[in-house]
Formats: structure tokens, C-alpha cells, sequence
């Protein structure tokens, strides 16, 4: 009995900083902004109570539905980035020629700060940059790729997958490490190849890690982006490729409206829990259906 | 027992050291408001000053604010000057960080803010300077109507205007030239200056040097075109509400923007073209014919003729549509200014400093040594040797000038307008159908009481 109360009080001292960790940085701050998100508050003077009044703007914030219609298109460009890094990571797997070159240079975007790739993209980005130059030679005519509505948003997605797509092949390379080779072997004897290789073997293979890393990129997507917006296209032009995260930042510290930028956050951490629950339900669905 | 002791003794430790925290955390201030501890009088005084400016104390007005500091100090033994360089991109965003922990042990005692709406916004976290601005420096100095309450030069101030800050069109004289223009007289007609561009665009060149990444550009055309269609009562009208950003008059502006746009006077790319160094070195290096720019600091006069030469530069106002009130004019507005901080413990030597910056001695070497015209006026005009410099620094005399539309304008508002006119120049809204929607963001905005 003594035994078992000494071992649960060195638990709980070892596991003591960590928690304290967490409430400091992560549980009371998220709690005050709940808090803050009931007020008008600028930053600076003491916050007057407002209910649930800036909900309400919220609902009728024409940037607010701009911001959310590109984070929400943004999800849907998820499966290119799981397709990309999966098919690189089963050629690697496959051990193709130069496929030590190519490991470690498909990692190498994943180590450099946003902030770099999104001034390195930039300047390749020019309307007499490089890349339109490239294209000229091939008769394309020169486009302003994050000055066009059109464009900026489908680019930024584009650059987005250039940094990230080397964790992805790292953490598929991790799963198709832990795959029995006489699972391909046999497939293979079966005569599965190409794409029914993939359909049919891999992705099955590689359900967990897959369902792992996609949940991964969806709160990615919505939380983890802002440096990319801010060097690239600050949100512009006009709203094209403004995201939550990013109006969260503009309310809070540039118009000075801290209540306002709160509750954009706590409707961010809904939306996002909500996403991913929906999402862990659906895989979880389809595993019963199986 | 002694087990238990042993695993207890680093949370007696942890425990104990956070109390041993806790007397020096009940002393510190708190926020505004809250009581303050005392300066040790006779002691070292150390004044922390913020600003955007001094971060390469070797040139410009690094260099000029590093001189200042160590004249300041030799001239008073008891202050030493702590001059801190924050990034200006994020400055009021630190600074407001600053505020929230209102620390005078950490904070700055004097803090550089921009003219107009960026100091009256500041105001919770600022000292009113009623007691130490007196009337020879009211005198000396322009601008307080852009640094005091209700953007009345009379009520209280709340910094004090260094600079003076404007908005003039630049251009190529040889380009001009190139074209089959007289750089002598360059196009101030709006007929002439669309053709001049067309001109320029068929000699391969672009007509006006445009960064609009961060709006700035189309705010910046706005303030240097407003006096050509609305009054100076239009002004105050616009932010009470009186006026709509519907009107006609702020139409035609939009109008002659689009107009712009669509003669293709801008160099390609402008919408993901930065302001600031991009399209200035585009000016610069002889790719375009004219370039809206500043009178002071960066992207003027001082920065063309060093580069291009001065006397390949030329300097005119906004090119005339309407021959509106105030045609011929160009706007003031948005320049540096100083200010004291509500929780500084040395508001007196802080001012003490603030008033060494802004003397005429500082406001002669600002001029002839940086290239800027100070918010002193004492300086000798004879001291100006640039020629586009005299001829700005005349149009001061003669009082062309008006203030900024920008500058009264809340942060949100600005900020509408300027994402607006993006979407505008990138052809996803209509002149009217931007104007509307900076409307309603006016309109929240007078709602939340800003």
C-alpha cells in the first residue's frame, strides 16, 4: 500500500512540470481567451463585458466568410499533399535510383522557416522572375501568380506543398518501414502493379498513418499557416487569401479589437475540433463498415 | 520517511523559490493606474527611447538620432540615454505588448509614433503633454493638429511632431525627355499625364512606378488626389459620418484610379510588388517615368538624387482631374513624432529629451544632413541645396499643403480602403462596389466608437 502511494507521488512530481507547463502556456491561456472573447477589449484598458455580441458580428463578418471559404478550400487541397508525399515515400520505399539524394532533399524544405520559403517563392514568384521567365521559353505569358486573385490562393497551396511534403514522405517512409515485404512480394506474385499496387496494397497498409497525418494537415491548415500569408501575400489582394488565422492576428493586433480577435479564435478551435471529430469518426465508421 | 523527505525536498525548493518570487512581483507596478515606485531622486536617470529608425546608427538618421543621444548626454550628466531599435514593420504591435505590461522598469519611457490616428490611438498609454508644450514651441512647430485631441491644434497634445512627412509626385527627366516631353513642364494636366504614360509604355517603359502589395499605394493616391474634390470640411465630415465614402467626390478618386489602371500606367506586377524598397528601385533604375513618393526619410528627393542624380529628378503634385478647392495642393501628414509613456517614472527628463530632438539646431542637421525637413520650421531655407528639395520646401512656405485624409481614419477603416482598392485594381470590384464597402467598415467602426 505504502509502496504503491510512494510510486503514485513520484507520478505525480515527475509528471508535475509537464502539467504545469501545459496549464501555464496552453489550458489558461486558451480559458482567458474564451473569457476575452466575451468582451470589447483593446489589449491595453480593462475589458468591459459584451455577451455574445461579437459572435454576432462575427456571423455577419463578410472577411470572416472569405477567410473561412479559403481555409476550407485550403482542406480540400489535404489529399494532394497526402498523394504527393505517399507516392514519393513508395518510390523511395522502392529504393529507385538516387533514392538517398532524393530522401534527404525531399526533407530539406521541411527544415527551412516559412518565413524563408515564403521569400525565396516570392521572389521566384515575380512577374520577372524566374519562374515566368521559365515559362516564357516555353511560350507561356507571364503571370502575377500572388497578385491574381485567381492565382494567389492556388500558388500559396502550391508552396505550401513544396515545404511540407518532405515531413509526409518521412512519416509514410516510417509506416512502409513497419510493412511486411512479403506483403508486396505476394501482391506482387499476384500480379498487383501500378495503381492497383497502390489502392490495393499500400493504402490499406498505410491506413493509420495516413488517417494520422491527415488529421495533422487539416489543423495544420488552419492554424499553422500564418507565416506563409504574412510574407507572401499579407491576406491580399484585397481578401483572396486571407485565412481565420491571419484575421485573428489583423483584429487583435492591428485594429486593436483583442475581444473581437478572441472570439475569432475560440470559433477557429471549434471549427477545427469539430473538423477533426468529424473526420476521426468517419475513418473510425469506415474501419467498422470493413 | 526519509524516501518521502527526499521527494519532497526539490517541491519544498520549487515552492520556495516561487515565494522568493513573490515580494519582487508585488512590488513591480502593475498596469496603468496602478501605484508606481518612486524614483531614487538624485540617481542616474536611464530614459529608454523606441523607435524604427535607429537601427543603423551609420547613416541617415540612425546616424542623427546617435548623434543627438550623445549630445543629450554630455549635455545632461544625470540621463543616460537607452536607445532601443524595434522593427517597424511589427511596432505598434510590440508596442502594444509594452503597453499591456506598462513595466517602467522594461518599457520605454519614450516611444516614436506616427502622426494622426496612430498617436491618438495610443492614448491609454500615453502622458498628455499640455504642461510641457509651450507656446514659442507651439510656435516653432507644425503639426500639432495631428498629434492632439479632436485633431485640434489647441486641445491637448499628445507627442511632438519631429518630421514632417508629405506626399509628392517624382519623375524622370530624362525619360521624359526620351518621350518627346519637356521635363520643364511636366504633364500636371490629367489628359497630359495619361498620355505621357502612354508614351512611356510605347517606349518600352512603365509611367508610374507602383508597389501595391500592401494597399499602400492606392492610400497614398487617395490622400495625394482628395484636395481636388473635396473641401476641408469634407474631412471632419467623412469621419463623423456626415459624408458617406460614397460620395461623388471620393468616386471621381476612385474613378481616376481605376482609370490608371486600366490606360495601363502601372508596371506589371504591382499587386505583388512591395512599396517599399521594390517599386521605389524600379523609379531608380529608369524603368518607370513618375513615382508617388514621400518628402522625408525614405523614397524622396535626398534617396532620387543620390542615385539618379538630382537634376534627373523632378518633383510635381497630383496630376489635376477636377479643379476641385484645394487643386495644386499636396498632402502633409503621417511624419515621426515623440511621445512620453503613461507609466515612464521620468516624464520630465523624458520631455527634457524630446524637446533637445526637436530644437533648432537638430532641425538644421535634419535637414542638411539626412535629407528631411524637420517639423521645426526655424531652419534656413539658403541651407537647401537639392533643387527638388527647395522647390518642396517653397510649396511649404507658401502653405500648399493639406493634411492627410489618411491620417484621421481608423486603422480598420484605412485598412478596408486599401484591401478594397487591391480588389479594385485586381478587377474584382467595381470602383463604387469598393466604395461601399469601406462604407460599411466606416460605419462598424463609428458603431464600436472609434
Amino acid at each position: 500500500m505504502r509502496a504503491r502511494r510512494s510510486a503514485s507521488l513520484h507520478a505525480a512530481l515527475f509528471l508535475a512540470p509537464a502539467i504545469l507547463l501545459l496549464l501555464v502556456f496552453r489550458v489558461i491561456p486558451a480559458i482567458s481567451a474564451l473569457g476575452h472573447a466575451l468582451t470589447d477589449w483593446n489589449g491595453v484598458g480593462p475589458p468591459q463585458y459584451v455577451g455574445l455580441e461579437n459572435f454576432r458580428a462575427l456571423l455577419h463578418d463578410p472577411v470572416f466568410r472569405q477567410a473561412l471559404r479559403n481555409n476550407l478550400l485550403l482542406v480540400l487541397s489535404v489529399p494532394l499533399w497526402i498523394a504527393v508525399s505517399l507516392v514519393l515515400a513508395l518510390l523511395l520505399h522502392h529504393e529507385i535510383p538516387g533514392w538517398r539524394f532524393f530522401r534527404g532533399s525531399f526533407f530539406l524544405p521541411s527544415v527551412l522557416s516559412p518565413v524563408i520559403v515564403g521569400t525565396l517563392f516570392t521572389a521566384l514568384l515575380r512577374v520577372d522572375g524566374p519562374v515566368n521567365r521559365g515559362l516564357g521559353l516555353a511560350g507561356v505569358p507571364e503571370q502575377d501568380w500572388l497578385g491574381n486573385p485567381a492565382t494567389a490562393l492556388p500558388t500559396l497551396v502550391l508552396v505550401i506543398l513544396w515545404s511540407v511534403f518532405g515531413l509526409g514522405v518521412i512519416v509514410f517512409l516510417a509506416g512502409l518501414a513497419a510493412v511486411p515485404q512479403e506483403l508486396f512480394d505476394a501482391a506482387r506474385v499476384d500480379g498487383a502493379t501500378g495503381f492497383a499496387h497502390l489502392w490495393y496494397v499500400v493504402i490499406p497498409a498505410l491506413r493509420y498513418v495516413i488517417e494520422f497525418w491527415s488529421v495533422n494537415l487539416v489543423v495544420w491548415s488552419f492554424t499553422s499557416l500564418f507565416a506563409f500569408i504574412y510574407v507572401m501575400t499579407a491576406g491580399g489582394p484585397g481578401y483572396a487569401t486571407m485565412l481565420v488565422e491571419y484575421q485573428i492576428y489583423e483584429q487583435a493586433f492591428k485594429f486593436n479589437r483583442m475581444g473581437y480577435g478572441c472570439a475569432l479564435a475560440t470559433a477557429l478551435l471549434l471549427l477545427v475540433f469539430g473538423l477533426v471529430l468529424l473526420q476521426v469518426r468517419l475513418m473510425a465508421t469506415d474501419e467498422d463498415g470493413a | 520517511m526519509a524516501r518521502t523527505a527526499r521527494t519532497l525536498a526539490p517541491l519544498a525548493t520549487l515552492v520556495l523559490a516561487l515565494s522568493g518570487c513573490a515580494p519582487r512581483q508585488a512590488a513591480a507596478p502593475g498596469p496603468a493606474g496602478a501605484p508606481r515606485p518612486t524614483a531614487t531622486p538624485k540617481a542616474q536617470v536611464t530614459l529608454t527611447v523606441w523607435d524604427w529608425h535607429a537601427a543603423d546608427p551609420s547613416k541617415g538618421i540612425g546616424l542623427w538620432l546617435a548623434d543627438i543621444d550623445r549630445a543629450f548626454q554630455a549635455a545632461h550628466p544625470g540621463i543616460r540615454i537607452n536607445h532601443v531599435a524595434q522593427s517597424h514593420t511589427e511596432y505598434y504591435e510590440i508596442l502594444k505588448t509594452a503597453a499591456a505590461a506598462a513595466d517602467p522598469q522594461r518599457g520605454p519611457d519614450v516611444v516614436m509614433l506616427h502622426e494622426g490616428s496612430r498617436v491618438l490611438d495610443q492614448r491609454q498609454s500615453l502622458a498628455p503633454l499640455d504642461k510641457y508644450v509651450t507656446p514659442e514651441l507651439r510656435r516653432k512647430i507644425a503639426g500639432w493638429e495631428l498629434v492632439s485631441d479632436d485633431y485640434d491644434a489647441a486641445k491637448t497634445p499628445w507627442a511632438v511632431p519631429i518630421a514632417v512627412q508629405g506626399l509628392v509626385w517624382y519623375y524622370n527627366r530624362g525619360l521624359l525627355r526620351q518621350v518627346g516631353l519637356d521635363p520643364e513642364h511636366p504633364p500636371t494636366k490629367w489628359a497630359d499625364f495619361l498620355a505621357a504614360c502612354d508614351a512611356l509604355r510605347k517606349a518600352g517603359k512603365a509611367g508610374i512606378a507602383i508597389g501595391e502589395k500592401e494597399g499602400f499605394w492606392a492610400d497614398w493616391f487617395l490622400n495625394s488626389a482628395y484636395f481636388q474634390t473635396c473641401s476641408a470640411q469634407d474631412r471632419p465630415r467623412l469621419r463623423a459620418g456626415g459624408m458617406k465614402w460614397t460620395d461623388p467626390k471620393l468616386l471621381s478618386v476612385m474613378e481616376r484610379l481605376q482609370e490608371l489602371s486600366d490606360r495601363q500606367c502601372f508596371r506589371k506586377g504591382a499587386l505583388s510588388t512591395p512599396l517599399f524598397p521594390d517599386a521605389g528601385e524600379v523609379f531608380m533604375r529608369g524603368d518607370a517615368g513618375f513615382f508617388l513618393g514621400l518628402i522625408s526619410d525614405v523614397a524622396h528627393w535626398k534617396e532620387f538624387g543620390d542615385m539618379m542624380g538630382p537634376e534627373n529628378v523632378g518633383v510635381m503634385t497630383c496630376p489635376v482631374f477636377q479643379d476641385g478647392p484645394d487643386a495644386g495642393k499636396f498632402p502633409v501628414g503621417g511624419a515621426f513624432t515623440y511621445a512620453i509613456t503613461k507609466w515612464s517614472l521620468h516624464p520630465d527628463e523624458a520631455f527634457q529629451y524630446i524637446a533637445f530632438v526637436a530644437n533648432d539646431e537638430n532641425a538644421r542637421t535634419f535637414l542638411t544632413n539626412v535629407g528631411s525637413f524637420p517639423a521645426n520650421q526655424t531652419y534656413d531655407h539658403s541651407l537647401i541645396a537639392d533643387p527638388n528639395a527647395r522647390q518642396i520646401a517653397q510649396w511649404l512656405s507658401e502653405k500648399r499643403t493639406g493634411p492627410q485624409l489618411g491620417d484621421m481614419l481608423p486603422t480598420a477603416v484605412g485598412e478596408a480602403f486599401r484591401r478594397e482598392a487591391q480588389s479594385m485594381l485586381a478587377g474584382t470590384t467595381t470602383p463604387s462596389g469598393a466604395l461601399e464597402a469601406v462604407e460599411k467598415a466606416a460605419q462598424e467602426s463609428r458603431r464600436r466608437g472609434e
